[in-house]
């Protein structure tokens, strides 16, 4: 058993692990963050999708012990200190952009990556940088409505 | 889902992981694992110890050398391809290359050292660095040799990396000609159906003066097209028959056959984009 | 109109055109709070204390004896605590059993006795105290098997001499049935011409992004199950946990937390609730299990299958009679046998007006896996072959594929409308549905472009589909071909609403929640007869068996808008009507004078508020010696509720489904003669489901099942080599479609409200799934006409494109003749 010392959204968090297992099994079932989704085997779905230094990562395809002293960013770490809902948050509610929500996760740490770090993106442009996360539910037009609506807000909160 | 038992080893300088690499049993080397954790967590590959070589700084660099060579660390990862700076400016056909492959989530944790070393058939990077003249660096306890890319890439997930052997860098000599990479694939994750590289430079009379063809998803992996390029090359480009030196080359191949494609249709396909990307190429 | 929020603000709910509470708007979903912040709570979400985890060992054979079973090594491994084989579970449980089938096979138990019958099926169980040593000990299981010949086709199976998948039935045929309706010999003698063709439908799945898993803790102090799945039938699930493992009914607790995806998959997860809930009997641990996606994609899946059509037409393109066959392999987990069959009786004419029908069917076992009611079960089929016999008709007889239609579809003036067999199309205006798409989807201005594009050689394509999408199963249909009763139906729910001490509004949908907004809407209809706000209603999206249910309650079938809407409707009218009551008496007003709103209870005449709720409901529960004597305490319903224009089954006239939505699919697509794959560039519907609640999840159904049936035209199908090993094991090989691949769909909306359901809404939700295949098939052929591609099957891969085209003369043209 390997104890691994990393930070969570902001947090710091230890658990003891053995080599094998994998990074989402380790924030979910050792740590407790259930926010983080599982939906395939193979790094095809995206559900697991994570930040490891603001960038988007599949937490299914990392080792636990691989991100030692790692700083990682997931779900629960969007909402404001007192439970104020992001702005990627909030465009997705406001757009219906989840129905059953087990890929929203996923699409969260996305949106709240690439709205940050792209020129304003057409509908086109999304859908591209979207293609590593699979939603079975909404056929995904209001999760692409949801990214621009979020990017406009982050704009304009931006001025 | 859930990966065998292994030992892990996090080695901090290159020296500590060579050494390993000689003593532990079965080494197996992890860079942005993402090709082989799937293997693992289908339980495809059981291996006794992981060597990550996540930690070793001077893997993640980029430099140009004396010759005017790109050298390009092994653990140099897709995203990082595409937004160097030197490898866009000397080598723009490579940064091409790199977005095609996979997503945004795979680009930023998959590197180019695992990619080549994966030696998929149908990955992206090794045609580039077929057309480009590649070489890779193998280091060992042993000492250090360097390997024309043709000759490191020996078939399907096959290279002439030995077991104590780690792929250190990748030296790419400067090319700044007019180039183009293509995939087709139904989905941009998908490995290619067909891939195509090629670079082209068009001498002042119109004729072609160099002119570089590899194609991937072959089924002994991919391969420079020789033939094609001596019977284009030196040719005015109004006076070749592009159709048929295309199909003489192409039939000669073996496409990789399997459930997103047959040998006859990728053939016809390559063919296609072929005469297209060649025109494109040389107009 | 672009995508769902312009359509949003186009819609209003009331009668006189009035809003009217919440209802009709885009309220925005309550469960999201939840969600978005990472704690949706699903299945795998929830641990008990000391929790154990399964395993399975699934079949890698299609069709083999098990020789032998060894599992020392695996019961030495520490961290192991027990290991489940057939001969155990031979002995302790009884085998499942087939709904439909007229007889049921006696040998096919919750883990494979003997020998099995699919790649995939569970043979061996282990229970462990990780998911990684679970996982070990499955490796360290040896099972020697002895390869059976495998049946492979329906015409394997139908061969004399082929193996048996159930030697006790002794036949492979598990059901053929043969119907009749109207004079179809005299319409086949009267026409002008006859159009055949045998249309095929592949293996495909709507694969939930969550996949199957339970977990199961049985309580040897009480002799009490308490089992978590992701189920979307967990009525039906508590009965077979009774019927194969034999824990009484009553002494079963199952709940359903929020389903991460159902689409009708997770009606098959019960095998796996009743294998987690026996292994934690016998072990006294509370076990879970999570299903890998490899496994998921093992099983449960549509049909394959075939139906050959034959159309009786007048010149004119009247269809004046069909004669229609269905071969369907159900894989072989008999439990859903002929299911996909007999559904089809829902959308058999679809939009059309056909009175002469022969229908057969033959529901077929083989060694492919087990099948589910997938998203539409047997109506995407029945759809995407009515709208491929449209297509070919109006071809063959050399008018256009609108104007057949038109001939065709269902007078207006006729609604309600009662099939040839019985179904009744209680509302809805086909020909107007219709008009309204061409222009939506500016269909004329989309034949000049693809006039010109043609002209630049490119292959551009137009497609139509028409297509019905039922709701609410009248599940008796299982009864058509044998004799008795149904002792389930699917046109009944149960629902509680309360309200608690302290005011606040609950209700106990007593349903899984899927992904289909059911919270937010109960809360909009609610919170409406309380004159409270949705926020203020509190709906438990979570099934628990203790609230009770009618026996085959679930989320399936596209009843939510119909029987649960219904329940809580009544039970939330009826709680009214007692708070109503008890303030009258408390204040000596007439009942008749009296409403709720904003709180409080108010006189009608001059708006006075005459008590707080919340006073009322303290009132309810705590003063009991003044409390109005004609009145019980506490503020708690309890009604079901039951679509009662569900018929009983006779042969000459049943209804299958209770509600009728019905849309027109426009698209236009693009094949590269590069490569043959092909590309949506516009998508249109015309989408009518009666009243819609919210149309913000009206509109998100219509999109997401639609994608998802261009997924099964284009790019997912699970495929088998000859000895049946499954070849489509990860997402690398079973293709979804990301958004890359999927079209910007523009949606518009009608609303010709149902009569027979209590907001006059109609079933959403597989209407996409059921109407896109045709209209993608359609296209395609449109797009290939100068080659004279016909589409009779699906999935359209670029591959079996290219063998279509590969010989003819336009091709030649194409490719200078050198490839
Ligand atoms: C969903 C998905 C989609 C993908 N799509 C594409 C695509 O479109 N195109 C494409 O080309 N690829 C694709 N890939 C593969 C991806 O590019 C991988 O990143 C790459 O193939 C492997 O690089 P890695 O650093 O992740 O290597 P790893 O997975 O860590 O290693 C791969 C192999 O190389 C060996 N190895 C790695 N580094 C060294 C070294 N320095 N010396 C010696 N041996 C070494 C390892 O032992 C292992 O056998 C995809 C992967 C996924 C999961
Ligand atoms: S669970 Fe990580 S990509 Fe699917
Ligand atoms: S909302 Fe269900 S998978 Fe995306």
């Amino acid at each position: 058993m390997v104890t691994v010392n990393l930070t969570i959204n902001g947090k710091e968090y230890s658990g003891e692990t053995e080599p094998r297992m994998l990074l989402v099994h380790f924030i979910r079932d050792v740590l407790k963050l259930k926010g983080t989704h599982i939906g395939c085997d193979t790094g095809h779905c995206g559900a697991c999708t994570i930040q490891w230094d603001g960038k988007p990562v599949k937490s299914c395809q990392i080792l636990a012990v691989q991100a030692q002293g790692a700083n990682l960013k997931t779900v629960e770490g969007l909402e404001g200190p007192n439970g104020e809902l992001s702005i990627e948050q909030e465009s997705f509610r406001e757009k219906f952009a989840l129905q059953c929500g087990y890929c929203t996760s996923g699409f969260l740490m996305m949106t709240n990556y690439l709205i940050r770090n792209n020129e304003e993106m057409t509908r086109e442009e999304i859908r591209e940088k979207l293609h590593g996360n699979y939603c079975m539910c909404t056929g995904y037009q209001q999760i692409v409505d949801a990214v621009q609506d979020a990017q406009r807000k982050y704009f304009a909160q931006k001025k | 889902m859930y990966p065998t038992e292994f030992e892990y080893y996090r080695p901090k300088t290159l020296d500590e992981a060579l050494e390993l690499m000689k003593t532990v049993e079965e080494p197996k080397v992890i860079a942005g694992g993402q090709s082989l954790m799937p293997m693992l967590k289908l339980r495809f590959y059981e291996p006794a110890c992981l060597i990550d070589l996540g930690a070793i700084p001077e893997l993640k660099q980029v430099k140009l050398d004396e010759g005017g060579n790109l050298r390009i660390g092994a653990m140099v990862t897709h995203f990082e391809v595409i937004e160097n700076g030197l490898i866009r400016e000397n080598a723009p056909i490579l940064a091409s290359t790199a977005e095609n492959i996979g997503d945004i989530q795979i680009r930023n944790r998959g590197t180019i050292g695992g990619s080549i070393c994966e030696a998929d058939p149908s990955a992206d990077y090794p045609p580039t660095m077929f057309v480009l003249e590649a070489s890779i660096v193998l280091l060992s306890k042993e000492g250090r040799r360097t390997v024309r890319i043709e000759d490191f890439i020996k078939g399907p997930y096959e290279t002439d990396a030995r077991e104590d052997e780690i792929a250190v860098e990748i030296i790419v000599p400067k090319s700044t000609d007019q180039y183009h990479v293509e995939k087709y694939a139904r989905r941009k994750a998908d490995f290619a159906v067909v891939s195509v590289a090629a670079i082209a430079r068009t001498a002042s009379d119109g004729s072609i003066e160099e002119l570089r063809i590899a194609a991937g998803a072959l089924t002994d992996g991919p391969e420079r097209l020789k033939s094609l390029e001596s019977a284009l090359k030196g040719k005015k480009k109004d006076s070749v028959d592009l159709q048929t030196s295309i199909s003489e080359t192409v039939d000669a191949l073996t496409p990789i056959s399997d459930i997103h494609g047959g040998e006859e249709y990728r053939k016809y396909s390559l063919k296609m984009m072929l005469a297209r990307v060649i025109k494109e190429l040389i107009e | 109109m672009q995508g769902s929020n312009s359509s949003a603000q186009t819609l209003v709910y009331s009668e006189d055109g009035k809003k009217s509470g919440s209802v009709g708007k885009a309220v925005p979903r309550i469960e999201d709070l939840k969600i978005i912040r990472g704690k949706g709570g699903y299945a795998d979400d929830i641990e008990f204390a000391d929790q154990h985890y399964a395993a399975f060992h699934f079949s890698p054979f299609a069709h083999a004896k098990i020789k032998n079973i060894d599992i020392s090594k695996a019961l030495e491994l520490p961290g192991v605590i027990y290991v489940l084989t057939g001969e155990e579970v031979k002995k302790i449980t009884n085998p499942m059993k087939s709904r439909a089938a007229t007889k049921s096979p006696t040998s096919h138990y919750i883990l494979a006795v003997d020998k099995v019958r699919y790649m995939g099926e569970p043979v061996v169980a282990v229970v462990a105290k990780t998911k990684y040593i679970a996982a070990d000990a499955i490796d360290l299981i040896d099972v020697e098997y002895d390869p059976l010949p495998v049946v492979a086709t329906i015409e394997d199976a139908m061969k004399k001499e082929s193996e048996l998948i159930y030697p006790e039935i002794g036949t492979n045929q598990l059901i053929e049935d043969h119907f009749k309706f109207g004079d179809t010999e005299k319409a086949f003698k009267e026409a002008d011409k006859i159009v055949k063709d045998r249309i095929r439908i592949h293996r495909y799945a709507s694969t939930p992004l969550e996949t199957f898993v339970t977990s199961a803790f049985y309580d040897q102090t009480r002799d009490e199950l308490l089992a978590y799945a992701s189920d979307q039938q967990p009525g039906r699930t508590v009965g077979s946990i009774e019927s194969t493992i034999k824990i009484p009914q009553s002494k079963i607790r199952l709940i359903v937390p929020q389903v991460g995806g159902g689409f009708g998959n997770k009606l098959a997860i019960w095998q796996y609730v009743a294998l987690v809930s026996l292994l934690s009997k016998l072990t006294g641990k509370p076990v879970k299990w999570v299903q890998t996606r490899t496994e998921s994609l093992y099983a449960f899946h549509r049909p394959r299958g075939f139906m050959d059509a034959e159309f009786a037409l007048r010149k004119d393109g009247k269809i004046l009679g069909a004669r229609l066959t269905d071969w369907q392999a159900d894989g072989n987990w008999p439990y859903v046998a002929a299911l996909y069959s007999l559904i089809k009786f829902a959308n058999m004419c679809g939009v059309y007006e056909i009175r002469n029908l022969d229908y057969s069917y033959h529901s077929v076992a083989t060694n492919d896996p087990p099948i589910v009611q997938d998203r539409g079960v047997g109506k995407p089929f029945m759809s995407f072959a009515l709208e491929r016999m449209m297509d070919k008709s109006a071809d063959a007889l050399g008018i256009d594929r609108t104007i057949i239609r038109e001939k065709n579809f269902v007078p207006a003036e006729k609604m309600p409308y009662t099939t040839f067999s019985g179904e009744v199309y209680e509302s809805g205006n086909y020909p107007e549905n219709f008009r309204r798409a061409l222009n939506f989807s500016e269909y004329h201005e989309k034949l000049k472009l693809q006039e010109k594009l043609r002209k630049e050689g490119r292959y551009v394509g137009i497609g139509i589909a028409c297509g019905i999408e039922p709701g609410t199963s009248n599940l008796g249909y299982y009864f058509l071909s044998k004799e008795g009763d149904p002792d389930y139906n699917g046109a009944g729910q149960m629902a509680t609403v309360e309200m608690v001490a302290d005011g606040t509004v609950k209700v106990n949908m007593n349903g899984p929640e899927i992904g289909t907004g059911h919270v937010t809407t109960i809360a909009q209809v609610v919170s409406d007869v309380f004159g409270l706000e949705p926020e203020d209603i509190i709906v438990d999206g979570w099934y628990d068996s203790v609230h009770g249910h009618l026996t085959y309650a679930g989320t399936y079938s596209n009843a939510f808008n119909d029987v649960y809407l219904g329940a809580v409707m009544k039970a939330a009218t009826l709680l009214k009507e007692k708070i109503l009551a008890i303030a009258a008496s408390l204040k000596k007003e007439n009942v008749e004078d009296l409403d709720i709103a904003e709180g409080h209870v108010f006189r009608k005449s001059d708006s006075e508020k005459l008590v707080g709720v919340k006073e009322l409901a303290k009132i309810s529960y705590g003063r009991l010696l003044s409390f109005p004597k004609d009145q019980d305490p506490g503020l708690k319903i309890t009604a079901s509720y039951v679509n009662k224009t569900a018929k009983p089954f006779h042969r000459d006239d049943f209804n299958v489904q209770l509600t009728h939505s019905n849309s027109t699919h426009i698209c236009l697509v693009e094949v590269s003669p590069e490569n043959w794959n092909v590309k949506i560039l516009d998508y249109s519907i015309v989408h009518d489901a009666g009243k819609v609640i919210n149309p913000g999840i009206v509109d998100g159904m219509a999109i997401g099942s639609t994608v998802s049936g261009i997924g099964g035209a284009l790019y997912e199908e699970f495929l088998f080599d000859e000895q049946g090993n499954n070849l489509s094991l990860t997402f690398a090989e079973y293709m979804k479609p990301t958004a890359m691949e999927s079209p910007e769909i523009k949606l518009d909306e009608m609303e010709s409200p149902a009569p027979n359901t209590v907001f006059g809404t109609k079933a959403v939700g597989e209407g996409g799934a059921i109407t896109s295949l045709g209209a993608i098939a359609g296209a395609v052929e449109d797009a290939l006409k100068p080659f004279g591609v016909k589409i009779s099957e699906l999935p359209i891969k670029p591959e079996k494109l290219w063998e279509m085209v590969k010989d003819t003369d336009e091709y030649k043209k194409l490719t200078g003749g050198a490839n």
